[in-house]
C-alpha cells in the first residue's frame, strides 16, 4: 500500500478494484479520517494510558528504593549489634561513660571505644586507634550501664558508675532519606550486654 | 464497500511497548526478590550466628558443673573422656552441637575451651557469600561455629576479713581493719601480724542491698567496703577507708574507688562433717597438764559442750569436733603447735569465752564452722583470737569489753556481724592461699 499524493490511498485489493468501477482509488475520508472527537477522546486515552504508566512506575522505583534502604538500615542495625554484643560481651570493664559514648579495657587490655556523634549522626567504634563507622544517619542513641544483680521481683536492673558495671545498655533508632525526606525510619533497636569477665581488683 | 486495511507495524509497537514494559517489570520484580533474598540470608546468618552464644554457654555451663561436682571422684564420668589433664565432652544441641575441652593442667586455674556450632541455614548455606562467621562442614553438614575460652578458678572460703549476709556494724573508736599474710615474711614476722609490714587488703563486704548495711562507723579500714546493690555505708566523722597511704597520709573518709555496691557473692552452708557418727573426746594429758578432753587427731563428736572456767581441750594433731547441740566455753583450747582443729557447731548458741583459743599456728589452724542450725556465736573472750570462722547462719558478736585492744588474726564469714569495743582486725591472706576452697567460679570470657 501507498498513500497518493492527493491524499487518496490507493489500493491493491481487488475488492477496492471492482466497487469502484475499475478505479483503484479509494477515498481517505472514509477510512482515516478522524473526527475531532475521536481526537480528543484519543489523547484522552492515551494521558490517562501514560498518566497510569508514569504512577505505576514511580511507585515502583519508589518502593525498589524504599526497600533498599530498609534493607540497607537492617543491615547496618544488624551488623552494629552483632558487633558490640560479640566485643562488649568480652572487654574486661569500663573505664568512662556517658549517654553517647562508652569506654573499656578490652580483652587484650587495650582500649575499646563506642562514640556517638549526633551532629553527624554516626556511632564509630574505634580500638587501636582504628575507627570504623559502624552506624550512619543515626537519629538517636543512648547507652545505659547497670550492675548485673538483678532487682528483686522485677525485670529492671540496678544502675551504677563506671567502675561497677557489668550490664550496658543499648538503644538507637536510625532513618533513611529518599529524594531529601525521611521515608526508613527503625522504631528502635535496643540490647543488654552483660560484661562476662569478672574484674579482678 | 468496506476495506480493510493491514496495519502490522502498529501492532509490533504494542508488542514492543509489552516486551520493553515486561523487562522493567521483570527487572525491579528481580531487584526486589534479590533484596528480600539477601536480606533473609542476612537475618537467618545473624541468628544463626547469635545462637551459637546460648549453646557455647551451654558446654561452658556443663563443664563449670563437671568441675564442681564433688560427688564424682573421677572427672572422667558422665560423658566427659580424660587424657592427661584434658577433659573433653562433645553433646547435641538442638539443630547443633557443642564441643566442650578443659585444660587441668593448672588445677586451680582450669581453661575451658568451648566451641558452639549451629546448622547452617539452607538459605544462607546456598548463598555461598562471605558471612561474619565462617562456615565449617562437620560430617557433610554446614554449621556456623563460634568458640569461646573461659579462665575458671577456685575460690578462697575467706576470700576477705570479713564478710557478711546482712548487716556488719562497727561501733566504737578503737577497730582497726587490715592484713598480714602469714606465709609470706615480708608480711608477717614469725608467720604473726606485724604492724610494719601489715597490707591494706582488711576487706570488708556484705550482701545486704538495704540502708546502712555497712556501719564503718570511726573505724579505719585499710581496705576496700562494699555493700549490695543499694545499699549503703553509715561512716562516722573520724572514719577512714581506702590504702594504706591513705590512711598514712592523714586523710578520711572514703578513698575513691574503694567503696563498691555490687556485692553478691554466693555463701554455701555448711553441711554437717559426717553422719555416721564418731567417738566422744576424753582425758588426757599433755607435756605434765591434764586436760579435760584430749584431740589427738581423728573425728570426735559430742551432744553439746559445757566447758568451764577451769576446764582445757587439748589438740595434738589434725581434728575434727563436731558439738551438734550449743556450745559453752569458759576455758580454754590449747592448740599445740603443728595441731589444727575444725570446731563443727550445730547447736543455736555458742560462746567461746574464758580465755578463749590458744592457737600457736595460724589461722588456718583453727577453723569455726557453724551449721545452718547455728544462729549465734558470741566472742566475748579477753584474749587475741587466732582462726577463721564460716558460719553462714550465725549473728557474730566481737566485744572486747574493757579498754583494751584485742587482735583477731584470720578472718569471718556469717549472717552479720557486730564489732564492740577495742579490736584490731587483721586478714589472714595465707587463707586465699591455703584454702578450703569453694566452687570454681569464671573470671575471665574470651571469645576466640
Amino acid at each position: 500500500m501507498f498513500v497518493a499524493p492527493d491524499s487518496k490511498i490507493m489500493s491493491t485489493s481487488p475488492r477496492a478494484h471492482s466497487a469502484s468501477s475499475g478505479q483503484a482509488w479509494v477515498r481517505a475520508t472514509e477510512r482515516s479520517g478522524m473526527t475531532l472527537m475521536e481526537l480528543v477522546i484519543g489523547v484522552l486515552l492515551t494521558t490517562l494510558a501514560a498518566t497510569a504508566l508514569l504512577i505505576l512506575s514511580s511507585n515502583t522505583g519508589r518502593c525498589l528504593a524504599e526497600l533498599t534502604n530498609y534493607v540497607d538500615l537492617d543491615h547496618y542495625n544488624r551488623v552494629a549489634l552483632d558487633t558490640m554484643t560479640r566485643d562488649l560481651r568480652q572487654v574486661r570493664y569500663m573505664t568512662s561513660f556517658s549517654s553517647n559514648a562508652v569506654t573499656c579495657v578490652d580483652k587484650d587490655g587495650g582500649q575499646l571505644s563506642y562514640v556517638y556523634s549526633p551532629v553527624n549522626r554516626t556511632l564509630t567504634q574505634t580500638k587501636g586507634g582504628l575507627s570504623k563507622q559502624l552506624l550512619q544517619q543515626c537519629d538517636q542513641f543512648n547507652f545505659a550501664i547497670y550492675q548485673r544483680t538483678p532487682v528483686s521481683n522485677k525485670y529492671s536492673l540496678f544502675s551504677t558508675t563506671a567502675t561497677n558495671c557489668k550490664v550496658i545498655s543499648v538503644t538507637w533508632s536510625c532513618s533513611r532519606t529518599l529524594f531529601g525526606r525521611k521515608v526508613n525510619k527503625e522504631q528502635g533497636q535496643a540490647a543488654r550486654i552483660v560484661v562476662r569477665n569478672k574484674k579482678e581488683i | 464497500m468496506k476495506t480493510t486495511i493491514r496495519r502490522a507495524g502498529q501492532e509490533g509497537s504494542i508488542l514492543m511497548v509489552t516486551v520493553t514494559l515486561s523487562f522493567i517489570i521483570g527487572i525491579v520484580l528481580l531487584a526486589c526478590l534479590s533484596l528480600v533474598k539477601n536480606q533473609n540470608q542476612s537475618v537467618a546468618r545473624s541468628q544463626a550466628w547469635n545462637t551459637c552464644i546460648p549453646v557455647i554457654e551451654a558446654g561452658i555451663e556443663e563443664a563449670m558443673a563437671h568441675l564442681n561436682n564433688k560427688r564424682e571422684s573421677s572427672l572422667a564420668v558422665n560423658g566427659w573422656t580424660q587424657t592427661g589433664s584434658i577433659l573433653f565432652r562433645e553433646r547435641p544441641f538442638g539443630d547443633g552441637f557443642y564441643s566442650a575441652v578443659v585444660d587441668m593442667t593448672d588445677f586451680f586455674r582450669p581453661t575451658i575451651i568451648c566451641t558452639g556450632y549451629v546448622r547452617l541455614p539452607a538459605v544462607v548455606a546456598m548463598a555461598n557469600q562471605p558471612l561474619m562467621a565462617s562456615a565449617v562442614n562437620v560430617g557433610g553438614v554446614s554449621y556456623i561455629s563460634r568458640t569461646v575460652q573461659v579462665l575458671a578458678k577456685r575460690e578462697p572460703r575467706w576470700s576477705k576479713a570479713m564478710l557478711a549476709k546482712d548487716t556488719i556494724s562497727m561501733s566504737g573508736n578503737g577497730i582497726d581493719t587490715d592484713s598480714f599474710d602469714s606465709s609470706d615474711p615480708n608480711y608477717s614476722t614469725g608467720g604473726l601480724w606485724d604492724p610494719a609490714k601489715r597490707k591494706d587488703n582488711g576487706d570488708v563486704a556484705t550482701n545486704s542491698g538495704f540502708t546502712n548495711a555497712l556501719g564503718v562507723g570511726n573505724a579505719n579500714v585499710r581496705g576496700r567496703i562494699s555493700t549490695g546493690p543499694g545499699g549503703t555505708v553509715n561512716i562516722g566523722p573520724n572514719g577512714v577507708v581506702g590504702s594504706n597511704p591513705w590512711h598514712d597520709g592523714g586523710n578520711s573518709g572514703i578513698e575513691p574507688g574503694y567503696s563498691r555496691d555490687d556485692m553478691n557473692i554466693w555463701i554455701p552452708d555448711v553441711e554437717v562433717p559426717w553422719t555416721g557418727g564418731a567417738l566422744p573426746p576424753i582425758s588426757g594429758v599433755v607435756t605434765g597438764a591434764t586436760y579435760t578432753y584430749l584431740l589427738a587427731g581423728g573425728n570426735y563428736e559430742l551432744a553439746t559442750l559445757t566447758l568451764k572456767k577451769d576446764e582445757r581441750i587439748a589438740v595434738t594433731a589434725k581434728s575434727v569436733f563436731y558439738v551438734k547441740g550449743d556450745l559453752t566455753m569458759l576455758g580454754r583450747i590449747d592448740i599445740m603447735p603443728g595441731a589444727t582443729l575444725e570446731l563443727y557447731v550445730g547447736g543455736a548458741n555458742a560462746v567461746i569465752g574464758g580465755e578463749g583459743i590458744n592457737n600457736t599456728g595460724q589461722a588456718t589452724n583453727f577453723q569455726y564452722y557453724g551449721l545452718p542450725s547455728n544462729l549465734y556465736l558470741d566472742l566475748p573472750s579477753n584474749g587475741d583470737f587466732t582462726g577463721a570462722i564460716y558460719a553462714p547462719s550465725v549473728d557474730l558478736k566481737l566485744n572486747s569489753g574493757g579498754s583494751s585492744t584485742l587482735n583477731f588474726s584470720g578472718a569471718c564469714v556469717t549472717r552479720s556481724i557486730h564489732l564492740t569495743g577495742h579490736y584490731n582486725f587483721h586478714y589472714d591472706e595465707a587463707l586465699r592461699k591455703a584454702g578450703p576452697w569453694k566452687d570454681y567460679v569464671i573470671v575471665s570470657w574470651v571469645e576466640l
